[in-house]
């Protein structure tokens, strides 16, 4: 179900939350809602599902506004399903009971709760109560219960916050096949970037109650519009640079300069795997090296102690060369730069 | 201007609380009001009585409910020995007695004439003023009541943050060179002193509300001084302004008690304990302990329990007496009354203060739950004052009008008791329908909007089995403290209108002390029904510690 939210502002006791947001989904389409804590993306969500009642601006669910000046559709009219961060499982009721709270008196009621419990792999149970499961088990319960209704559209706020690294990765992977499977308009709260990246169709990254910049994880993550943007989506290098206008040149090579980057002297900031380090003569001399695994983190000094340290990733096969006390020389693999700033 | 923002409701909920801040508003008002000029005459003769009398007690009634309360917590919480099990749960039950209760039936029997003392005689041939006996009608006799009954408050409280405190500070302790006392001394026991001292405080508020034994034991107090002002000297604005003294010694308390309560919190471990390692008692150190917990409990509990019985069955009443089946269906229709006004009453303004985003809401439940610090007696003094003003206000208005006196409209109406019963008990209530209120999250109701419940849905669905179980509670706990009170009943009642405990009263004040058990019996029978609740939630806390 496609959604519109235009102009929606909302200020608690005078402190405003959310300022204008304008935002909409195509049916079917996953949005992630990515930014720090505070900066507004639950409350967003809740004025979607009508939790929240904003204090000015439209909400379009399909073709229906079901917030509008003189227009406020209850929650239980709008036909969305929430996932809540703490799951809000009814503890006086069982499994079964929870799943089954949004559809009573529809018919085949056991049949579709069973359906759904396997779906979620919890065939067997129904009649547990929540305070007896474990966290990643009521989250699915959760969801089940969400998806009993059919939403054709799905918020989920901090869908996996809770939970462990493993099962995380997990319930990430079998939430996403379910919204994809039923072909579900979703929306995810997240401050998670990698959690964004690998669940959503498109990120809205939010800070301060705006949208700072909507796209697909590739342009978030490739095309940050400013810093704080490319920061937020992943680590970020800075090296400092001279742009003249043709080119940007910095201690890792030059770089392609546009129009629209600042000319003179200028910080360049580039994302660590776009960066290589080669033994030789060079600007730099190890310090350190870290090996965590696939790849091993190589710590940089500026011989002449002009520039910033670096931190570079390096393959770990190709790690060995770099030993401490050693003269490197820094390379760009890529000559468009990341973002450049003044 | 934005805390002044409420709805419609959070305006009811205002209005509420003012009005269940009546007797206070109206005893702080009375020091500006004349009287029939006995004032002047209590300041130089009974004030400096009631004021020494009444620090007398609370110091001793302070210390004695410390050593016992917080000795047995420690022995129950960190050491082994013969029936810890049992008193773990055993020391709360003269929460169940009335002090008033318990000292009608020492003083039956350690009286001249009572059976100790007859046995003494015979025993041992002497005769009356032979031998020196200890008065029990005496101020010392007081503070040992007070004391064997009201402990179980800080028994609960100092049990509970020894229950919090962490292993691993205790365990710190230890290895940084304290020994089992050491460690008691200079860490387990200043962690838990903003919990003693809350305890205390409310030993020490139901020490200076007491009524019944201090009148009884013939010791000059504020309560039995102001109850003597109103009743024979007729003078109201006089015992309000006695009140207002009180009030003061009062205002101490509750301000100790809550600043305690905030520093308590900050003492709570973040960490879930695990199970706490206690001492295992050796040799004459076990028998100790046994004999530290099993003396407060006979004293306030068992031996009482049996002295009535024995009264009771030898001399009592027969309760299916007419006249006792209707102080008993005056005493629980009161009681049942009060008890669904206050739940009803704390369900709205807990409802109202979780919906409104107003600290004017949270205020009006702060207020609303000040009266279980203030005295019953000064309740009663302290509606009445207004009431009798309002009777003369609509009687004027009456004779102007009609050329008829209406007579007394609400003085002595079992409406102005009911309010009494109200101010006095809404805390109670109040925390533990906030608390059963608190268990259903915002987003469970969040969750059931979404899933196509509306509103009285989602309430019936969601709310109502969550907090039944709360509500039951709380109207049990009010229930009961209404059957138990006596000063605020027996200034307010109708003309003519006997409850259990007026009964028991008036028994003991005509020296009829045997006959007093058959109601006093009934009294704390019922008492014991919320200590049931209570001690279940012991066990409970105490398993969950693994």
């Amino acid at each position: 179900m496609s959604f519109e939210l235009q102009s929606i502002r909302l200020a608690f006791d005078g402190v405003s939350v959310i300022n204008g947001v304008e935002l909409s989904a195509k049916s079917g389409e996953t949005l992630c809602l990515l930014g720090p804590s505070g900066c507004g993306k639950t409350t967003l969500l809740r004025i979607l599902a009508g939790l929240e009642v904003p204090d000015g601006g439209v909400v379009t669910l399909r073709d229906t506004r079901v917030f509008a000046p003189g227009i406020n559709m209850p929650p239980e009219k709008r036909q969305v399903g929430y996932l809540f961060q703490d799951y809000a499982l009814f503890p006086h009721l069982t499994v079964k009971q929870n799943v089954s709270f949004g559809i009573q008196g529809s018919s085949n009621v056991a049949g579709e709760v069973s359906d759904l419990l396997a779906s979620v792999n919890l065939a067997g149970f129904e009649n547990a109560m929540p305070s007896t499961l474990s966290g990643g088990q009521q989250q699915r319960v959760a969801l089940a219960r969400a998806l009993a209704r059919r939403p054709q559209l799905m918020l989920l706020d901090e869908p996996f916050s809770g939970l462990d690294t493993d099962l995380k990765l997990q319930l990430r992977e079998s939430t996403h096949r379910l919204l994809k499977e039923h072909d579900i308009t979703a929306v995810i709260v997240t401050h998670d970037p990698e959690e964004a990246m690998y669940m959503a169709d498109r990120i809205a990254l939010m800070d301060r109650g705006s949208i700072v910049q909507l796209g697909t994880p590739e342009e978030l993550y490739n095309q940050p519009i400013n810093r704080f943007c490319a920061r937020f989506l992943g680590a970020t290098l800075t090296l400092p640079g001279h742009n003249d206008g043709e080119s940007i040149q910095t201690v890792a090579g030059d770089f392609y300069a546009s129009p629209s980057h600042p000319r003179g002297d200028v910080r360049v900031m580039v994302r660590p795997e776009s960066l290589t380090v080669q033994s030789g003569e060079g600007r730099y001399q190890v310090l350190h090296r870290h090996f965590v695994g696939s790849h091993t983190l190589v710590d940089l000094v500026d011989a002449h102690e002009q520039f910033p340290d670096l931190q570079v990733l390096v393959p770990t096969d190709q790690a060995q060369a770099f030993v401490a006390g050693k003269p490197v020389k820094l390379l760009s693999l890529c000559k468009q730069p990341l973002l450049v700033v003044a | 201007m934005k805390y002044l923002r409420l709805s419609v409701y959070g305006w009811i909920a205002v209005a509420i609380g003012l009005i269940l801040s009546v007797p206070i508003i109206s005893i702080v008002f009375s020091v500006f009001q004349e009287g029939q000029g006995n004032w002047p005459h209590l300041v130089d003769t009974v004030l400096p009585r009631y004021i020494y009398n009444s620090l007398y007690l609370a110091i001793a009634v302070g210390i004695g409910v410390t050593i016992i309360g917080v000795g047995s917590a420690w022995l129950v919480v960190m050491c082994q020995f013969p029936g810890r099990r049992v008193f773990e749960w055993a020391l709360i039950l003269p929460l169940a007695m009335p002090a008033y209760v318990v000292a009608y039936a020492y003083t039956d029997v350690l009286q001249v004439a009572g059976p100790v003392q007859s046995m003494l005689r015979d025993l041992t041939g002497w005769r009356f003023g032979d031998y020196w006996f200890p008065e029990i009608r005496s101020i010392g006799g007081a503070i040992a009541v007070f004391i064997m009954v009201l402990f179980p408050y800080v028994y609960l409280l100092s049990r509970a943050a020894f229950l919090e405190q962490s292993v691993t500070t205790l365990e710190a302790s230890r290895v940084l060179g304290q020994s089992p006392t050491g460690a008691f001394w200079k860490v387990a026991l200043p962690m838990a002193r903003p919990a003693i001292v809350v305890g205390v405080m409310l030993a020490l508020m139901e020490t200076l509300a007491d009524f019944g034994t201090v009148f009884h034991f013939g010791v000059q107090t504020f309560t039995t001084g102001i109850y003597r002002t109103w009743a024979s000297m007729g003078d109201k604005v006089a015992a309000a302004q006695l009140s207002s003294v009180l009030l003061a010694f009062v205002a101490v308390l509750l301000v100790l008690e809550r600043s305690s309560r905030r520093r308590a919190k900050y003492f709570e471990s973040r960490s879930r304990y695990t199970s706490l390692s206690t001492y295992q008692l050796t040799g004459c150190r076990r028998w100790g302990a046994f004999l530290f917990c099993v003396i407060p409990l006979t004293g306030g509990f068992i031996a009482p329990v049996v002295m009535l019985l024995y009264m009771h069955i030898t001399a009592g009443h027969d309760l299916t007496d007419p006249r006792y089946v209707s102080m008993i269906g005056n005493s629980v229709m009161l009681a049942s009354i009060a008890a669904v006004l206050a739940v009803v009453v704390s369900l709205y303004l807990a409802f109202v203060a979780r919906v409104e985003r107003s600290p004017i809401a949270l205020a009006v439940n702060k207020v609303a739950s000040m009266g279980y610090a203030i005295p019953g007696t000064m309740i009663a003094v302290g509606i009445l004052y207004p009431v009798a003003y309002a009777d003369r206000v609509i009687n004027q208005l009456a004779v102007h009008w009609t050329g008829e006196s209406l007579g007394l409209v609400f003085t002595g109406s079992l409406a102005a008791l009911i309010l009494a019963y109200l101010v006095r008990f809404m805390a109670v209530s109040l925390n533990t329908v906030s608390a059963s209120l608190g268990k259903v999250t915002p987003n469970m109701e969040a969750a059931a909007r979404t899933l196509g419940k509306g509103r009285f849905q989602t309430v019936k669905q969601v709310h109502a089995p969550l907090i039944s179980g709360g509500l039951l509670t709380a109207s049990l706990i009010v229930f009961v403290d209404v059957m138990k009170e006596l000063p605020a009943t027996l200034i307010m009642r109708p003309f003519n209108f006997d409850t259990l405990a007026i009964q028991a009263y008036n028994l003991a004040n005509d020296e009829r002390l045997t006959q007093a058990a058959t109601p006093s019996l009934v009294i704390v029978l019922v008492g014991l029904l919320p200590l049931f609740i209570l001690s279940r939630q012991i066990m409970r806390s105490r398993t969950g510690t693994h």
